[in-house]
Order: C-alpha cells, then sequence, then structure tokens
C-alpha cells in the first residue's frame, strides 16, 4: 500500500467520510468485479459491493493496522457474498445467472479481438472455446472453491492471505486451490493446448 | 502455444472481469451508501448513547425530511457526508473559513455558561428523485454544553435549499436581523413501526414530524431560531428543557460577536 492510501486510511479510520469516499472511488469497480466473480449476478454484487462499504465506515474501529485494509475490505466483501449465496441457495434460487452466459458473446469477441494480431484463425478460436470451457467449470465450482480462485489470480495473494481473508486454515486453501486447479488442468489437457504449467508454491497433493 | 495454466487462468479471469462495470453510476452508489450509513448510524448511536440518538435523528430529519420544505421542487433529498471532529472553536472557524471561503460566527462559549465542545463540517449533497445531485454546498455545525445540549449551524444561503415551512414562529428583529424561533413536535419511529390515526392525523395538520430510524418510539420537542446574516443562513437548536427564549438569548450573542 503507498504512503497516500495509507495516509487517506489514516483519515478514514478516524471518522473523516471524505477519505471513505475517495477510498470508495479507487476500489469501488474492483471489488464490484470481485462480487460478479463470486456470485455471478449483476444485482446481487451491486448489493454485495453497497454492504461492503457501509459495513466497512460502521465498523472501521476494528481494523487496527491501516496496512491491512484491502484484505480486511476483501474479509467483508467475501464474507457478505458467501452469506447472501447462502441465503439464496436455502431458498433455492439460482446464482450465476450466467455471468458467463450474458457476457460470453462479447467476452468471446473481445478475446478473439484482441489475439488476432498475433494468431491463425484456428487458434483463436481454440483459445475462445477453452475460455468457454473455463468459463463453464468456474460456473460448476462450489462459490469457496470460486472465491479461493478469484482471490488467488486475480488479487494475487498468497494462500497465507487468503486464509486470513475467507477465515479458514491455510491447508484448506491449498486443498481447495489444487481441486479447482486439476479440475480446470482437466479441461484443458482434455482440450490439448497446455504444454506446460508453473506453480506458484502451491502444495500438490 | 505455449501458455501455463497458470497464465491462462488469471489471463482469463482479468479479461472476464475486465469487462465488467456496475449498471449505477459509481457517484450514485457513494449517495445510496451514504444514505445506509445515515440511517444506521442512529442505531449504532443509539447503542453507545442514549442521547446522541436525539441529535443524529434531527440531522437526519434535516438533511431527509425537509422534501416538502424544498422551495425549487426538486430537490428530494439531502445527503451529509462529515469530516472528523475538531474539538477546538477555533479550529473550526479555520475550517470554515477554508472550506466555505466565507468565516460563519462561531463562539468559543455563551454567557448562560455554555462552552463549545465538539464540530464538524458537513458536506451536503441535495438529490433530485433519481439521485442526481442538483447541489452541494459546506455547512457547519458546532455543539455546545454538557452531552451536546445546543447545536449551532451554519451555511451559505442557497435558494434551492431555503425552507419554506409552513410552521407558525415567533418572529423578532434584533440588529435589523429577523430572528425567527419555533417549536415543533418529533416523533421517532422505528423503522417499520407504524404511526397511530390519531399521530397520523396530527402530522396532517403541521403539528406532529413523524420520523423514521430511531431505536425506540420518542416524542421530542424540537426548539429553534434561525437567521440570516451576511449571506450566511444560521440555526441554533436543541432537544434538551430549555425554553426558546434561552435560544433566542443564545442567537442574539452570536449576532453581536464580531
Amino acid at each position: 500500500m503507498n504512503e497516500e492510501k495509507k495516509a487517506l486510511v489514516e483519515l478514514m479510520l478516524g471518522g473523516s467520510e471524505a477519505a471513505f469516499d475517495e477510498l470508495y472511488r479507487s476500489s469501488s469497480k474492483k471489488l464490484y468485479r470481485m462480487a460478479y466473480f463470486i456470485t455471478g449476478n449483476r444485482s446481487d454484487s451491486e448489493d454485495i459491493l453497497q454492504e461492503t462499504f457501509v459495513k466497512c465506515f460502521l465498523h472501521r474501529d476494528k481494523l487496527r493496522e491501516p496496512e491491512r485494509f484491502e484484505s480486511w475490505l476483501y474479509q467483508i466483501l467475501v464474507r457478505t457474498a458467501w452469506r447472501m449465496e447462502k441465503r439464496k441457495k436455502s431458498r433455492s434460487e439460482l446464482s450465476f445467472e450466467g455471468i458467463l452466459d450474458q457476457e460470453e458473446d462479447h467476452v468471446r469477441a473481445d478475446w478473439i479481438e484482441e489475439d488476432e494480431r498475433g494468431k491463425g484463425p484456428l487458434v483463436v478460436i481454440l483459445e475462445a472455446e477453452t475460455a468457454g470451457q473455463i468459463r463453464e467449470a468456474l460456473r460448476k465450482l462450489d462459490v469457496k472453491y470460486r472465491t479461493v480462485i478469484l482471490l488467488y489470480y486475480y488479487n494475487e495473494l498468497s494462500t497465507k492471505e487468503i486464509a486470513r481473508v475467507t477465515g479458514t486454515m491455510e491447508g484448506t486453501v491449498k486443498s481447495r486451490l489444487f481441486k479447482a486447479r486439476k479440475l480446470l488442468k482437466g479441461i484443458l489437457e482434455a482440450e490439448d493446448i497446455m504444454e506446460g504449467e508453473q506453480e506458484r508454491g502451491i502444495c500438490h497433493g | 502455444m505455449a501458455r501455463t495454466l497458470e497464465e491462462q487462468l488469471k489471463r482469463f479471469i482479468n479479461t472476464e472481469l475486465d469487462s465488467i462495470t456496475p449498471d449505477m453510476d459509481e457517484e450514485r452508489r457513494l449517495l445510496e451508501i451514504h444514505k445506509e450509513l445515515n440511517k444506521r448510524s442512529d442505531f449504532m448511536k443509539f447503542r453507545k448513547n442514549k442521547f446522541a440518538v436525539a441529535l443524529t435523528s434531527i440531522m437526519v430529519i434535516m438533511l431527509f425530511g425537509t422534501v416538502t420544505a424544498v422551495a425549487a421542487g426538486k430537490i428530494t433529498g439531502y445527503i451529509s457526508t462529515s469530516d472528523e471532529k475538531t474539538h477546538s472553536a477555533a479550529e473550526l472557524r479555520e475550517l470554515s473559513k477554508t472550506k466555505m471561503q466565507t468565516s460563519p460566527k462561531i463562539p468559543d462559549n455563551f454567557s448562560n455558561g455554555m462552552t463549545f465542545v465538539n464540530g464538524y463540517i458537513s458536506e451536503v449533497k441535495g438529490v433530485d428523485d433519481d439521485n442526481n445531485q442538483v447541489i452541494t454546498y459546506s455547512e457547519v455545525y458546532a455543539n455546545y454544553g454538557g452531552n451536546q445540549q445546543v447545536t449551532l449551524t451554519s451555511n451559505v444561503h442557497q435558494d434551492m435549499a431555503s425552507e419554506d415551512s409552513d410552521l407558525p414562529g415567533q418572529n423578532e428583529v434584533y440588529q435589523d436581523i429577523k430572528l425567527t424561533a419555533k417549536e415543533e413536535l418529533y416523533l421517532f419511529l422505528p423503522e417499520g413501526k407504524e404511526p397511530t390515526e390519531e399521530d397520523k392525523k396530527l402530522e396532517e395538520e403541521g403539528k406532529l414530524t413523524i420520523s423514521y430510524g430511531s431505536g425506540q418510539e420518542e416524542r421530542k420537542l424540537f426548539r429553534s431560531v434561525s437567521w440570516s446574516e451576511n449571506g450566511i443562513d444560521y440555526l441554533i437548536f436543541t432537544f434538551a428543557d430549555k425554553e426558546l427564549n434561552s435560544l433566542t438569548s443564545m442567537a442574539k450573542e452570536v449576532i453581536d460577536m464580531k
């Protein structure tokens, strides 16, 4: 966290709503996207985003170290999202209204357009197909697995930090990450487009 | 196609998510967040300090409850965001000068013994039905006496936000300035609680203002004195057991302040 942001967090912790507004503006898009990845529902994600920031300000006295602001905010968001998913599950509502379905066409189009410059058409189509496979696989994952994938690949948190954010043991995080990756790896290998794989300190086994 | 699973996943997730933006405009969402914060702060403060809820509630009334009192007819609600409290009147005067580009009168103490306890500057946004921001201005809050018994607010006069209350007040002219003193009865109700038919009737007759968002049902008499001086609107108010003429005397001391 840079000094400017740290100063804003300190001001917010002291009760400055102006600082709170700035922190909201600098991180709301990212947090909305995180909520969307977890729930797959735009309307729920708007609610989760709002609730996350409301809780952030109301419970700011619980954040002892300003440097931990981001992971603390992720923690609020993840738990708010999980609670909402749990409620929906109990009402047998389906999440993932189709994040990925509704967006599929244009995302796929973007994907193709972006890759067109350096690759042949067959490779581009194969990759677009793979994107669809990954999307489908992610959609099938339990919300807790999806969260771990999100925090690891999108937020680039370590397994230790993910454990703190999700309130689980680091071993559980590693296990969830491993299972999710195994599933996705299987899909990619089936497509025969993966040549190698590098690890980033994750437990295998 | 040398791409690892790690890279593919990272790239896939980033590409997917980067294309997604919230439906609601960022600033409008922020207004919604502040509305919710204002609402929930009542409950939070109520648990910590029973008296604080009265003052907080009146803020909510002043900020949200003036729908029918707005002259321009466009503003349908107000949202406020407040800076950190200061415990020095001198500091608050300095802050006001910087933020409002003018110097409202904020005394250190009054002759009745009430002294400055704390104060802050609130950024007020007037919004229309669709939550579009119509006006924005700064308002100074200065609290006096133990338990913040009396509050003095001041802001640069805003035509669009001028109140046009039908409630009769007692008018008095002091130093060529018109002072208006009022007593208004407020009923604070917990969210979702229905007022009685009798209270609804009193509200229709303009004898009672009903406000929601309190932790418990409470009736409070709101006494205030308002005036304008040098383009600044002042309001001094209390929920405490203080007579109107006492508030009027305090208002005159503010006017006398050089």
